[in-house]
Order: structure tokens, then C-alpha cells, then sequence
């Protein structure tokens, strides 16, 4: 377990920054791959061998990092929405229904806008919806992995780097 | 040769990425993109802030994106057709000038020293997701071809 610690940090930084407003407008789509980097920095520090970042590391770290701002991200989300009753599904109810009725499929609509409506009475009467979880579980995992995969493979490439410097200087 | 394949499929899986947040562009009006675009929407809002005011307009379609996230998946895309003709990989020293571009601005326009422009946002994102790639292109390279 603390081997991975850097990740499980950086991870749950990048949870906490996923959900702030105002921090989620400066750094945007940089969130994961930043906290993937320093994941892999911050061990390199931590426990310096001297030895080269391996790929495996790089890839495990980036995964391991996106995974855990997937789960953070889903948590602080969860229960914000748990606290307040509602979130932007509430929020957009009535456009995100307004769309939907341009769908054809007169079935296909009905299904889609029951299980919506579903959801929305569970958030505002309870503060929970284990579809609505499950989905923004499933939407963080994804671009978590995809992400924080990226950032993995950069901070093995710049520890690497920093590394070789480290060993000229010498 | 192998390595071209893998820029292909990385070319492909790109695009995958680059028409899902701005299929509504293509596709106006069509009922399948309007009643797409929530849920779309909702998947992109993990990765941008999506800010109303800062979206671009194509088309009469906002993406579904900021300009600056826009400009740096463009830039991967980008960096893989360039990798074509640059094979081995750029300095650091180029990818921390494109990021500290980019954070230079965000932190320029937060304070007002300047107006937020959707050009420079876009044209620092490209900067950066060209240079990005480029620069650890061998390492995604030596992960399909087993040379890890």
C-alpha cells in the first residue's frame, strides 16, 4: 500500500479539484495528467534509487493515479449532491428533457425520460440515486484511465529525464 | 512500418475523441445529435469546465469543449500526423515553454491584464498538445512494440 501512496495522494488531489469550480476553469483537462506526473515525481522523491522510471511504473502509476481521482471525484460529487438535494441533472432537467424530444422512437423516449425522471425524484428527495452514481463512476473511470495513462506516460518521460540530468551532473 | 500502423490507430482513436466533442457542429439540428448532446455533454464536462461564455461556435453549434482543451486534443491529433516526419522526440525544454504559454495566460487573464481571447486560448492548447506528443511519442512507440 505505500508503494502507491504518491498515486492515492495525487489521486485524491485531483478529486477534490475535479469538483472545485473555480480551480476546474484554470486547469481544465489538466487536472489527471498533472496529478499523474506528480504521482510519479513525488515517489521518485520520495524513494530515490536512482533507478531509470520504468514504462510498467509509468503506465501503473498513471492508472492507479486516474483510478483514484475517478473514485475521489465520484465520492465528493456523491455527496455534495447528498447535502444539497441536487446537482447539474436537476439543474438541467427541463432542456435535457427538451432535447429528448426530438428522439423518433416514441419507446425508446418513454424509457429514457422514466428512468430520468427516476433519477431525479431519487436526488431530490433522498440526495442519492445509485444509477446517477454508478453512471458518474463509470464517466470519471473513463476519462480517468484515458488521462491519467497520459499523464503516467509524461512523468516517466520527465523523471527519466531529470534523472539522466541528476547522473551528468554527477 | 509498425510504427506507422500505431500512428494510424492513434490518428483514428483521436478523431474518435475530436468528433465527440464537436459532432453537434457537423450534424446540426439532426434529432439524434440534440438528443445526444446532454448526455455527451455531461461525459465532456469531466474533462473542461465548459464555461458558456468561452465556447466556440461552429457552425452555429457551440463545441463541447473549452477553446483551449479543443486546441490541445487537436494538437495531439496533430503531433501524431507531424510524428510522420519528426521521428524522434523534442526537447522538454519545448513542452514546459507550451505549458508555461498556457499558464501564463490563464493567470494573464484571471488578473485582467488581458481580455480572455478564444484564439490564444486554442493556439496555446495546439502548442502544447503538438508538443505533448512529439515529446513522448518514442515511449507510447516502445509500449506496442514490446520494447519496454
Amino acid at each position: 500500500m505505500k508503494k502507491y501512496l504518491s498515486p492515492i495522494v495525487c489521486g485524491f488531489g485531483a478529486g477534490v479539484l475535479m469538483i472545485a469550480p473555480l480551480i476546474k476553469t484554470f486547469t481544465c483537462c489538466l487536472i489527471i495528467p498533472a496529478a499523474a506526473l506528480f504521482s510519479i515525481l513525488l515517489d521518485q522523491k520520495a524513494n530515490p534509487t536512482g533507478e531509470k522510471i520504468t514504462v510498467q511504473k509509468g503506465l501503473v502509476f498513471g492508472l492507479l493515479t486516474g483510478l483514484f481521482a475517478a473514485l475521489f471525484g465520484t465520492f465528493f460529487e456523491i455527496l455534495i449532491t447528498f447535502i444539497t438535494h441536487s446537482n447539474d441533472l436537476t439543474e438541467n432537467y427541463e432542456y435535457i428533457i427538451e432535447a429528448w424530444k426530438a428522439i423518433p422512437d416514441e419507446a425508446m423516449l418513454k424509457a429514457m425520460t422514466d428512468l430520468f425522471q427516476g433519477i431525479i425524484q431519487d436526488i431530490e428527495t433522498t440526495g442519492f440515486s445509485l444509477i446517477y452514481s454508478l453512471l458518474l463512476f463509470a464517466n470519471h473511470f473513463f476519462t480517468g484511465l484515458i488521462f491519467g495513462l497520459l499523464g503516467g506516460l509524461l512523468g516517466m518521460k520527465i523523471g527519466n529525464t531529470n534523472l539522466e540530468k541528476q547522473n551528468e551532473d554527477f | 512500418m509498425k510504427n506507422n500502423i500505431i500512428r494510424l490507430i492513434l490518428i483514428l482513436i483521436t478523431a474518435i475523441w475530436i468528433f465527440g466533442f464537436s459532432y453537434n457542429s457537423f450534424f446540426p439540428d439532426t434529432p439524434e445529435a440534440t438528443a445526444l448532446n446532454p448526455i455527451i455533454k455531461k461525459f465532456y464536462s469531466n474533462v473542461c469546465h465548459q464555461d458558456d461564455g468561452k465556447l466556440c461556435l461552429i457552425n452555429g453549434h457551440k463545441l463541447l469543449v473549452c477553446p483551449r482543451c479543443a486546441g490541445i486534443y487537436l494538437g495531439i491529433f496533430a503531433g501524431i500526423v507531424f510524428s510522420f516526419i519528426f521521428k524522434s522526440p523534442i526537447k522538454l525544454k519545448i513542452l514546459i515553454l507550451s505549458g508555461v504559454l498556457i499558464l501564463l495566460d490563464v493567470v494573464l487573464t484571471t488578473f485582467d491584464v488581458y481580455d480572455y481571447s478564444k484564439h490564444f486560448a486554442f493556439v496555446t492548447g495546439l502548442f502544447f498538445g503538438i508538443s505533448l506528443f512529439l515529446y513522448i511519442q518514442d515511449v507510447i512507440f516502445k509500449i506496442f512494440t514490446r520494447k519496454v
